[in-house]
């Protein structure tokens, strides 16, 4: 097997780019702080006690969500052309990029879940936004750590989907020959277009959407549910893409 | 113990690049694998490293199954003309990676061969020349140690000096190892001290696979006036004939005839001018 060289690889330079997004994140932070602790206003109260108005900074959610669609887009053909490079068949290789992108997941969550938590410790008055806190908790952001905790795995679960829905981009798009470039980067956005056109003019189609949707946005479980099939379904097609396909130097 | 093609077929569209190809490399020995631009060398050697799948066919590296498979693929390092590291490594860095991969590859002899060349190790890959480039991988490929490499034009811009001493280098490799090497290349007569074997390609068919020694042997060139040499070739099995002038100069499949050639000029033919008289004979060049 030549699975540890490809994964050890990977890792490495995954782990290097995941210091360089936290690095980033952690700094935006510092200054967001500071720039509202000096022009905007920290949290003031009504005499009372009661707080009027909170300010919040930053979301990590979404920015690591993008950072794994995006890794797993770079890396996947970079992977295929160094194992295959070095004796390695393409099942091992897509493994490795697959374990690696999980593993990355798994870290980069916990380390924005443990700088969020350590931030609320702090209590400076200002916030860190939690999407899914304004989706499933009705508030900006969390301060208690199972919900916290809850919103991370949520975050996990659509990080790992988006990072295989990277894959799946990168090798369909490898895969095509120019006109099915083409064909289907214009395919994309009429679909989307007339997705919505019978959204709005089928009312059965509006209405199943709506439950779904309610349903996605009942627990933050039901999402990471649906991540996690949506993840496992786009590495299947992916893993499928990569079987026949001819393992080509990049061009410049 | 060999890489083995057993009828092997490759289309791209309507272009048949292999078509039903059953080849054999093993024993040790450097084959040459030779054919014109569009013959069909580099989809062979790239179906036998995975880097397409053919059609049909079977492809076995040592008795199993070469697509897909980790045990088998690691037997066979191929020097490509395509760079298939990521442009941002450094050229020290791709030889640690190769290391990781191949626990035979043999750091301190790669960086023996880098100092030769002059390559510049802490360079990126992406920055070499099209000539360091080629250096680049064929130390790769020298140091890797593994039963079988390939070489796809691995002198690709190199200057006289340097492709004279990768083949010193090639030829100390094969004499201390028992690696069998498949050199690709369009440079004949520079290579053929070192090909034992040949395997001629021409339009995704093997048409030749024999000793380069007994190719070359198999034919002679024939040549004095025009007339003579044509009665000369009468129920020969005439490869190729040139004119010039009242002259001509053919070459000749077979065991020359010295008696029936009086007043014409025999001569053997080395690998290079047997491949274009094959060639020639192959695309009813007379």
């Amino acid at each position: 097997m030549r699975f540890l060289p490809v994964f050890r690889y990977r890792f490495r330079d995954s782990m290097y780019s995941t210091g360089v997004v936290i690095l980033v994140m952690v700094v935006l932070t510092a200054l967001c702080y500071f720039g509202i602790a000096t022009f905007g206003e920290i949290p003031r109260t009504d005499g009372s006690g009661e707080v009027i108005m909170e300010s919040t900074t930053m979301n990590f959610g979404m920015p690591v969500a993008i950072f794994m669609f995006v890794l797993a887009i770079v890396t996947i053909r970079e992977d295929m052309r160094l194992g295959i490079q070095n004796g390695a068949g393409r099942g091992t290789v897509f493994l490795a990029n697959t374990a690696c992108m999980l593993v990355t997941s798994v870290a980069i969550n916990l380390a924005f879940f443990l700088l969020t938590a350590l931030w609320n410790q702090l209590d400076t008055g200002v916030y860190i936004v939690d999407v899914f806190g304004a989706l499933y908790y009705n508030q900006p952001f969390l301060a208690s750590l199972g919900e916290l905790a809850v919103s991370s795995t949520a975050l996990l679960a659509l990080s790992i989907f988006l990072a295989a829905l990277g894959c799946f981009t990168s090798l369909m798009y490898w895969r095509l020959n120019k006109l099915g470039k083409w064909v289907v980067s214009i395919g994309i956005g009429a679909v989307a277009i007339l997705f919505t056109s019978v959204v709005i003019r089928f009312r059965p189609v509006a209405l199943a959407l709506g439950r779904f949707l309610d349903w996605l946005l009942a627990t933050p479980w039901n999402l990471a549910l649906a991540s996690a099939v949506l993840a496992v379904a786009f590495y299947v097609f992916a893993r499928l893409l990569v079987r026949r396909n001819a393992i080509t130097a990049a061009t410049v | 113990m060999a890489i083995e093609l057993k009828n092997v077929t490759k289309t791209y569209g309507a272009t048949r690049a292999l078509d039903n190809v059953s080849v054999s490399f093993g024993g040790g020995m450097v084959y040459g694998l030779l054919g014109a631009n569009g013959a069909g060398k580099t989809t062979m050697m790239n179906a036998i490293t995975n880097r397409i799948w053919s059609d049909s066919g079977e492809i076995l590296i040592d008795g199993e199954r070469a697509p897909g498979n980790d045990r088998a693929l690691g037997k066979v390092y191929m020097m490509a003309e395509a760079n298939l590291f990521p442009d941002s490594m450094k050229v020290d860095g791709a030889l640690k990676l190769t290391r990781s991969f191949y626990p035979s590859f043999d750091m301190d002899y790669a960086m023996s061969v880098a100092e030769k060349f002059a390559l510049p190790v802490k360079k990126k890959v992406k920055a070499l020349s099209t000539g360091y480039a080629s250096i680049f991988r064929l130390t790769l490929a020298l140091a890797v140690n593994c039963p079988y490499i390939i070489f796809d034009e691995p002198v690709l811009g190199l200057d006289a000096q340097h492709r004279d001493l990768f083949y010193r280098l090639l030829m100390e490799k094969c004499a201390e190892s028992e690696q069998t090497v498949i050199l690709s290349t369009h440079l004949i007569q520079e290579a053929a001290k070192l090909i034992g074997h040949a395997v001629i390609i021409r339009e995704g068919k093997i048409i030749r696979d024999a000793d380069a020694e007994e190719l070359a042997g198999a034919a002679y060139q024939v040549s004095g006036p025009a007339a003579l040499v044509d009665n000369y070739l009468s129920g020969l099995h005439v490869l190729s004939v040139n004119s010039l002038g009242g002259l001509k100069t053919a070459c000749v499949e077979g065991v020359p005839d010295e008696a029936a050639a009086a007043g014409l000029e025999i001569s053997g033919m080395d690998l290079q001018d047997y491949f274009i008289g094959v060639m020639n004979e192959q695309e009813g060049v007379k």
